[in-house]
């Protein structure tokens, strides 16, 4: 590993500059989610206040858990996978990434991590609450993944222009950077617009509302949580937000702005925060689904979309 | 598909709350589940017993109408209304018809408040915050008027044996007029998004059933009633205070689920407002109430009213004391409760917090 | 502390209805949620897991069938937290005080930080109420750590 290579794991994309600039994206949703209602909203680091203060809370463990072992470490896998994903990822024009060859299969299994976590937390903390989101949970999972792999293939088989498909998240980067990106591409727009859905689900951002749905099982899979535990998984959740835009740029829009990596990094957050406008702007004017038409709605919708591009990709 | 059914196929119980978020009172609910079918509903139900009926019997007649407001905060005035009603048959009081309408004028503004309260609340379970706070917001405008004119915001004091503790000068109602014109356009858009957002409607259209038959056999009322299109609002049928001479229309829906429980109490606030408007127009002058201290004989009297929730009921037995030997209550949630066994049965387990809300529980009212 | 000069910018309240009128319910959920009181713009942020909670709210006067379930509660909650009680029924009884049925008020199970009076609390004196539990929960923070 050279120099470039650690600083690039630990300090800037991924490591700390990771963690802190997910941590406000999550705190710009909520701040953009509240001013689209006309309120004040939280601070601009709200968040990375609150992961402080879980640190400073006692660590709870109930009673009842069916396993004190993976209740514990279940945060733990979830927030190593997602650093190992902010790791792997290229930021346009920052830095390259893994760089190996086949990376994107490697991002769809770290991208599940979460979810998997959120799991086993949930299922081995023995609360009711906790067993109903973990169902909901897995029920959302196989559906929107479908989406995702197919999108995935999509963006593969267009980065390889017709000579099979490019696996590698720094050659797909490489070929919008020369061809120009899939968003002007036409072709592209129904997987873009699966992709925003699959995001929104993963995200469980309204309509997707489900799995910790407050209105029936309250906080669903961190309900036993407190402390230390619930601080991985509130940074778990803001690294799986920063990786899931991070990847929508590299798959739609990775254009660059100078050649600069300074201000190719100040482009990137300023797109990252346009995205997350854009999902506190559906989050503030939609309803939720239940679990059951969310697994209808996600199993057709972005399936046909995602379906439509990469049929066009391939006949086209 | 049934995905659900796949992974957990046994049956088994799941409880929510007392002390859970989407609801507003403590209340246990233990529900047969199958996947995120409900197949029975079990309420347990006594967290919010203050033994009232006890209390009321040691205090006086005229600290009653303190206590009895403390019921339910969400339909405070309506409480000490029935009761001073009942209270005024006993000693044969008739109050003064400007107060008539005064009584009007503070009950349907609580209604109005109560109804936007509970659709608000709707629009947070099926997990539409947006339109949640906007309808919070509508309410306040509301809260402004109860907090100016009657000097809180939840619980008015506006009756009181043989009349009404306020008067509304000339500033005064034209602050209100003012007031209720704001309130109109923003209550205008949210009633808009119930009505046609798509969102809204997957959520609660046909969800939580109370078909009319059931609804008779169980006796449901208000607007639980008129969603399923049955018409006992009281203040129609048997018209007390100034509604007689008011000229308003009893709000029914005929879709018998939450949604048209939910457009009866969007719609009722729009009469409300039509109804104040009324009353400051025909307002009458002169006393706003009775000028002596009651004297309360012997005897027993009776009165119901259209509360926000339904027809509430009170019995009050006098011995000549001036404490009451019997206060007795009966309110709206009661028969509510039991419909929640037809409501319930066949829903998800994501609609049961919404079905529940949809019959406006008041746990404090029932279980006192 | 630098820790809890930023960990106090980050208070999630906790709501318990032991048994209120709705009154002052209501006022909470109208502090919370309306744009012109909006909490969250101090950082709080209401959960639904005892276990998240820092900043207890509790209101009512405690009937005898809650009373287990608010002990079972306030050992649920973590250290280091604060307890306010809302409404004039948690902190005395208020109306409710002689009846059969209350075993209240609040401060018989758990020491209350707090008093926010009122019949129901006003919105103003809720969130006045709230930034005084945060300056309390500051010397908790830090007695917390130190012993
Ligand atoms: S203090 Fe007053 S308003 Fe609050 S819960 Fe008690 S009786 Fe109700």
């Amino acid at each position: 590993m050279s120099a470039s290579q650690i600083f690039n794991f630990f300090i800037c994309p991924g490591g700390i500059f990771a963690i802190f600039f997910g941590l406000v994206l999550v705190s710009l949703e909520r701040i953009a989610v509240a001013r689209f209602q006309g309120r004040v909203g939280p601070p601009i680091f709200q968040n990375i206040f609150d992961v402080i203060k879980l640190i400073t809370k006692e660590v709870m463990i109930p009673k009842d858990a069916t396993n004190r072992f993976f209740f514990l470490l279940a945060p733990v896998f979830g927030f190593a996978g997602m650093v190992a994903a902010v790791s792997v990822i290229p930021v346009a024009g920052v830095s390259s990434g893994l760089g190996a060859n086949s990376d994107l299969i490697v991002l769809i299994y770290l991208l599940a991590l979460p979810a998997v976590s959120h799991i086993l937390g949930g299922s081995s903390s023995g609360s009711t609450y906790s067993a109903v989101s973990v169902s909901r949970e897995v029920v959302l999972m196989f559906a929107y993944e479908i989406t995702f792999i197919i999108v995935i293939f999509t963006v593969a088989l267009a980065a390889g222009n017709g000579n099979g498909a490019v696996f590698s998240l720094q050659q797909i980067v490489d070929y919008q950077l020369t061809n120009g990106s899939f968003i002007s591409d036409p072709r592209m727009l129904p997987a873009l617009f699966a992709f925003l859905i699959f995001m929104l689900a993963t995200l469980e951002v309204p309509p997707f509302h489900i799995a910790e749905n407050d209105a029936d099982v309250i906080k669903g899979y961190l309900m036993e949580y407190s402390g230390r535990p619930l601080a991985l998984f509130e940074m778990t959740h803001a690294l799986k937000l920063l990786v899931l835009i991070t990847v929508l740029q590299i798959f739609f829009f990775p254009g660059i702005a100078a050649n600069n990596p300074v201000a190719n990094l100040l482009w990137y957050m300023f797109k990252s925060g346009v995205i997350v406008f854009l999902i506190a702007l559906i989050h503030a004017c939609m309803a939720s689904f239940r679990v059951d038409q969310a697994f209808k709605f996600l199993l057709t919708v972005p399936v046909v979309l995602a379906l439509a591009s990469l049929g066009m990709v391939l006949f086209l | 598909m049934k995905p659900k059914e796949k992974e957990i196929k046994k049956s088994y119980r799941a409880p929510i709350g007392p002390i859970h978020i989407a609801l507003e009172e403590p209340v246990y609910f233990k529900l047969d589940l199958q996947g995120e079918t409900v197949k029975g509903v079990d309420i347990l139900s006594g967290f919010v017993h203050r033994g009232m009926e006890a209390l009321v019997l040691r205090r006086n007649y005229l600290q009653n109408m303190i206590i009895t407001e403390r019921t339910c905060s969400l339909c405070s005035n309506n409480h000490p209304f029935t009761y001073i009603l009942a209270v005024e048959k006993i000693a044969d009081i008739t109050p003064p018809p400007r107060a008539q309408y005064l009584r009007v004028i503070a009950d349907e503004i609580k209604r109005a408040a109560s109804h936007l309260i509970n659709i608000s609340l709707q629009a947070h379970l099926i997990g539409f915050h947006s339109l949640m706070t906007q309808t919070m917001e509508t309410r306040e405008i509301l809260q402004d008027i109860k907090e100016t004119i009657w000097g809180n915001r939840m619980d008015l004091s506006a009756n009181t044996i043989g009349g009404v503790k306020y008067d509304l000068d000339q500033e005064r109602q034209k602050y209100l007029i003012k007031k209720l014109t704001q309130i109109r356009k923003p209550l205008k858009r949210v009633l808009n998004i119930f009505k046609t957002n798509s969102m809204v409607r997957l959520r609660t259209e046909g969800v939580g059933v109370i078909p009319k038959e059931d609804g008779l056999r169980l006796g449901i009322v208000g607007p639980c009633a008129r969603g399923s299109g049955i018409n006992n609002d009281i203040r129609d049928i048997n018209p007390y205070a100034a509604y007689p001479d008011l000229d308003f229309e009893v709000v029914l829906e005929h879709g018998c689920d939450v949604r048209s429980r939910t457009l009866v109490r969007v719609r009722e606030v729009y009469q409300a407002i039509n109804l104040v408007e009324q009353c400051l127009k025909k307002l009458p002058d002169g006393p706003v109430r009775t000028p002596n201290l009651p004297r309360i004989n012997e005897g027993e009297g009776v009165a119901r009213t259209e509360a926000p929730r339904g027809e509430l009921f009170y019995y009050v037995k006098s011995n000549g004391s001036d404490k009451p030997e019997r206060i007795k209550w009966r309110v709206p949630t009661y028969m509510h409760w039991e419909a929640l066994t037809v409501a319930m049965p066949g829903n998800k387990l994501a609609d049961t917090a919404v079905i529940f809300n949809s019959i406006d529980p008041c746990i404090s009212c029932t279980e006192r | 502390m630098l820790l809890s000069k930023y960990a106090t910018k980050s208070p999630w309240l906790f709501r318990i209805n032991t048994g209120s009128c709705n009154g002052c319910d209501v006022e909470l959920a109208t502090t919370a949620l309306i744009p012109r009181f909006d909490v969250e713009r101090l950082g709080c942020k209401y959960t639904g897991s005892p276990k998240h909670a820092d900043i207890v709210l509790i209101t009512g006067p405690v009937t005898a069938r809650s009373e287990n379930y608010l002990k079972r509660m306030l050992v649920e909650i973590p250290e280091p937290r604060v307890i306010v009680a809302i409404g004039i029924c948690a902190i005395s009884g208020g109306v409710f005080k002689d009846s059969y049925s209350i075993r209240g008020p609040v401060d018989k199970y758990v020491d209350v930080d707090v008093n926010v009076s009122g019949c129901p609390v006003r919105p103003q004196s809720i969130l006045d109420g709230v930034a005084k539990a945060i300056e309390i929960w500051k010397e908790k923070i830090e007695q917390f750590h130190e012993g």
